[in-house]
């Protein structure tokens, strides 16, 4: 399972924002590595650097420093073109509020990846039904986000994170906005997805919903003050997760 | 991608129906108003083409014109009353023989009379004329011919009249069987010519007026039986005046001649007339001073449209910088899940150039209706050129393009991970 090359290689990534002469600094050497398959959570306080954190990994933002390679590519080099490219191919976002386009239909907002990846209309139309059967929102196909209930919008936003078929599902808090019982059924989703083979990287600072993960990294003011595998992989092999 | 591009656009148009027909209000009118006024333009000019051509583009007219009053009393000797003015006989052999280009130079001699049909009464304008007058002025008869060389010389009592006079006369069945009176003499009918199709401002400088009652008799006919001497009651006192000929009309071998051989002309009754009892009237050049009237109202439409398509530009861009910040969200959730930055710079693209072009479309459509209005008030026809319409819609297009670039740029550069948070 953790053969190959890693999803995610992050090597002393720096972020720092504001100016030259008051940077302030987000993220701090932080260095990792998620290997496919992987369920990770990323833990921590507010402010500490995990949307940031999350932001450089879905390539919408670039490290200050450090190296960024996803699935092997490094995007330090990458133009805005290929990064879109890489955005829609590779990498799922899910949204802690959503993020669905208002106006636009749950199974057009679904389609979305599939139109910037120029796949034909009818093909779109097809594959986003599937994905939208499959988070078991096919009954809602017509509707807009705002007749949709919360725990319905955030499994329309994880069908069109899927659709693409993408090698890494980025969450950035997908219960923070949910009670505990819809929480507990995209919870279900997630695990069914992780079991499915994707590798998924989720921000929450729910201690519920982060022990359902198999590996924790914990920010803390921008570094990385715990890495449950790294931990374990460490003891057993001395491999190449150590901390710096 | 562009055709569903489009079809997003327009739902995105429809979601905000006032708000986008308020922001192509500009171009609507821009568009309207260029449309009216090239149509307008183009009627004018063909309007102007068409009479001129009507006069005869090969044609010089000479005209008599009675000299003003104080002069006429100088020239009078105190031994008799009779004015003598305008062109003669003299005038036409010379114009004739002296001038290689002119292939013909044709008389008119021009008598106001009575005209009589039965106990109707009404003052017509007799118009002496030889018979290849009708062909150097494209004169076609609507019915029955015009007059021929048989009836000049047997200074024969017929006419041909417009359907003016009939129409005045109120007469009704058919002209050819009409005796018209003019003078104390009946005149057979033997050809109707059409009326003046419409208004003509060039007929008044060439001698012809539009609401005269013509009737056209043969020359010989006219000087042999009516004369040349003409009395009129003026002023209690009675006034005898003699003109020779009214008119000389002179047709010219090739068009490119005819400002020349109007300087002829000139040069000639210049010689024999300097009281200047007579102009030169040339179709042509009044032709070409149309033309270039036509020209600057060439330069200045432009100049026009470009001022009313500029402020419907910048409601657009106006508007289109307001919807970009309202949709930061929209283009950070798009550029999240895949959207380059040419993506977005030509969703927001196509949305501004279906608005304008929209815009044109709807402008096209009152400028048409505004064209059919000034139908009603002006003599000409307006025409609307397919041309007219295409540049039209191309300009429209422009103008999305121009306007819409700058805020579908700024909605590409914005910075993904602040547009997202964006409320």
């Amino acid at each position: 399972m953790n053969a190959g090359v890693p999803v995610i290689a992050l090597d002393a990534v720096d972020k720092t924002y504001g100016s030259a002469q008051h940077p302030v600094p987000v993220l701090r050497a932080v260095h990792f590595r998620v290997m496919p398959g992987e369920f990770v959570a990323i833990v921590g306080a507010s402010g500490s650097g995990k949307s940031t954190l999350l932001n450089i990994l879905g390539c919408l933002d670039r490290p200050t420093r450090g190296a960024y390679r996803l699935v092997g590519q490094d995007i330090a080099t990458l133009s805005d073109l290929a990064l879109s490219h890489l955005r829609k191919t590779r990498i799922g976002f899910v949204f802690q509020s959503f993020h669905l386009v208002q106006h636009l239909t749950v199974a057009e907002n679904v389609e979305l990846p599939l139109f910037y990846a120029k796949v034909p209309a009818k093909q779109r139309r097809e594959r986003s039904t599937a994905m939208l059967q499959r988070v078991g929102l096919g009954h809602r196909t017509t509707h807009t986000p705002n007749q949709l209930s919360g725990g319905e919008c955030q499994r329309a936003a994880i069908a069109r994170a899927l659709v693409n078929q993408p090698k890494l599902i980025l969450a950035d808090e997908p219960t923070g906005n949910l009670d505990s019982k819809t929480s507990g059924e995209i919870m279900q989703l997630i695990h069914d997805l992780h079991g499915g083979g994707a590798t998924i990287v989720m921000i929450t600072h729910d201690p519920n919903v982060a022990a359902q993960a198999r590996r924790r990294i914990t920010l803390r003011d921008g570094c990385i003050a715990g890495d449950t595998a790294a931990e374990a992989l460490a003891a057993t092999a001395g491999g190449p997760w150590s901390l710096n | 991608m562009v055709p569903e591009l489009i079809t997003e656009a327009t739902r995105n148009l429809m979601r905000h129906k006032l708000r986008s027909l308020l922001t192509a209000l500009g171009i609507i009118f821009g568009i309207a108003s260029v449309i009216s006024m090239v149509s307008t333009g183009e009627g004018a000019r063909r309007a102007i083409l068409e009479q001129i051509k009507e006069l005869g583009t090969n044609n010089i007219i000479v005209n008599a014109v009675k000299p003003p009053a104080e002069q006429n009393t100088k020239k009078d000797d105190g031994q008799s009353s009779m004015l003598r003015y305008g062109l003669t006989f003299r005038d036409l052999r010379q114009i004739r023989e002296t001038l290689p280009t002119i292939t013909d130079a044709l008389p008119v001699h021009d008598v106001k009379d009575w005209l009589w049909w039965k106990s109707r009464r009404m003052e017509a304008r007799i118009r002496g004329v030889t018979p290849r007058y009708f062909a150097a002025l494209h004169l076609v008869p609507m019915l029955g011919r015009t007059l021929d060389d048989d009836d000049e010389r047997s200074r024969a009592r017929v006419c041909v009249v417009r359907t003016r006079v009939l129409r005045e006369a109120r007469y009704v069945g058919d002209p050819l069987k009409l005796q018209l009176k003019i003078g104390s003499q009946f005149y057979r009918v033997v050809g109707v010519l059409p009326d003046f199709a419409s208004k003509n401002p060039d007929r008044a400088i060439l001698g012809i007026d539009d609401r005269a009652l013509e009737v056209y008799v043969p020359f010989e006919t006219v000087v042999d039986r009516l004369g040349l001497t003409k009395g009129t009651q003026e002023a209690g006192s009675y006034e005898y005046s003699r003109v020779e000929l009214h008119q000389i009309v002179c047709t010219v071998d090739r068009e490119e001649n005819v400002t020349a051989a109007a300087r002829g002309v000139q040069a000639i009754l210049g010689t024999f007339h300097p009281r200047k009892d007579y102009e030169v009237a040339v179709p042509v050049e009044l032709l070409q001073s149309r033309a270039q009237a036509q020209r600057t109202f060439d330069i200045v439409l432009p100049v026009i449209a470009g001022i009313a398509l500029l402020v419907g530009g910048i409601g657009i861009l106006n508007i289109m910088l307001a919807s970009v910040t309202e949709r930061t969200r929209e283009i950070g959730i798009r550029r999240a899940i895949g959207a380059s930055q040419w993506d977005i710079t030509l969703q927001f693209l196509v949305e501004t150039v279906t608005l304008a072009l929209v815009g044109g479309l709807l402008g096209v459509l009152l400028g048409v209706i505004g064209v059919y209005v000034i139908e009603q008030f002006t003599e000409w026809t307006p025409v609307i050129t397919p041309g007219a319409v295409l540049v039209s819609l191309g300009i429209s297009c422009a103008t999305g393009v121009v306007f819409g670039l700058y805020p579908a740029r700024r909605a590409a550069m914005m910075d993904p991970v602040r547009a997202l948070r964006a409320e």
